[in-house]
């Protein structure tokens, strides 16, 4: 499915919708960050409260969450700590 | 005012590096990458083994923002989130990056960088980063920018 984001403007937070599966637990992270996880442990959405204090970059591959990061500068996506699953290595690539 | 019609994306590069002088604030792109050669027989064994291309690329997706309306008229901080997806050829979206950014209300333009250190892929082609908009009064996702990235099975 394509992410989705939905405000709550007067509340001000967002919902990340990354998958359309039905979700069995809600985890708190922490008190302004909430996973809703499927029953095999996927994170189906992210609710983001306080969102414009927590500017959250979310990296997502196949309708799963692959890493999030607070970045207030908004910079850096890296992946390095992210699995990348059914993904094979190539490196002798070279640029044209 | 709507979101849509505050600012447009005027262009966006791939690069594997990029610099910006703070004196002049004019920033410096290194390596702009437009093609990727892939050996065939990757993508033959992928697709034997059912499995994408993970390419360890150092990358950055520079793009510019710039406000639609005079400051003058309209000052305020914008702050929205952007969604930068990978596109394969076959319209398949690999991988999307979603990112919070605010493009401060004194400035006309806003440049913005988003470094990757991955590049997916499933087949030979035309690849791109799409680069869209959340409008946080409507939750419409808004078309900004295309930037297309070529890739090549080449024999080896």
């Amino acid at each position: 499915m394509k992410t989705k984001i939905t405000y709550d403007l007067e509340l001000d937070s967002k919902y990340i919708q990354v998958s359309d599966e039905k979700v069995s637990n809600t985890k708190e992270v922490n008190e302004w960050l909430i996973f809703d996880v499927s029953q095999n442990g996927d994170i189906v959405g992210i609710e983001v409260l306080n969102q414009s204090a927590h500017p959250v970059n979310v990296f997502i591959h196949d309708n799963k969450v692959l890493n999030i990061s607070e970045n207030k500068q908004g910079l850096r996506n890296n992946l390095q700590e992210a699995e990348v699953k059914n993904a094979q290595e190539v490196n002798n690539f070279s640029f044209a | 005012m709507s979101t849509q019609h505050r600012f447009a994306c005027l262009w966006g590069m791939i690069c594997t590096q990029s610099s910006i002088d703070q004196e002049k604030n004019n920033v410096s792109l290194f390596n702009v990458i437009e093609n990727i050669n892939v050996p065939q027989k990757s993508f033959d064994t992928a697709a034997q083994e059912n499995k994408k291309i993970v390419l360890n690329i150092n990358h950055e997706i520079v793009f510019l923002l710039r406000k639609n309306i005079p400051n003058q008229i309209d000052n305020e901080d914008i702050s929205f989130d952007l969604k930068i997806e990978c596109k394969a050829d076959n319209g398949e979206v690999l991988y999307e990056v979603i990112q919070p950014i605010t493009f401060p209300g004194k400035a006309r333009r806003f440049r913005n960088r988003i470094i990757l250190d991955k590049f997916l892929l499933n087949q030979p082609g035309d690849y791109c980063y799409d680069i869209s908009f959340f409008d946080k009064s409507t939750d419409e996702q808004f078309y900004l920018y295309s930037i297309p990235i070529e890739v090549t099975a080449v024999q080896t």
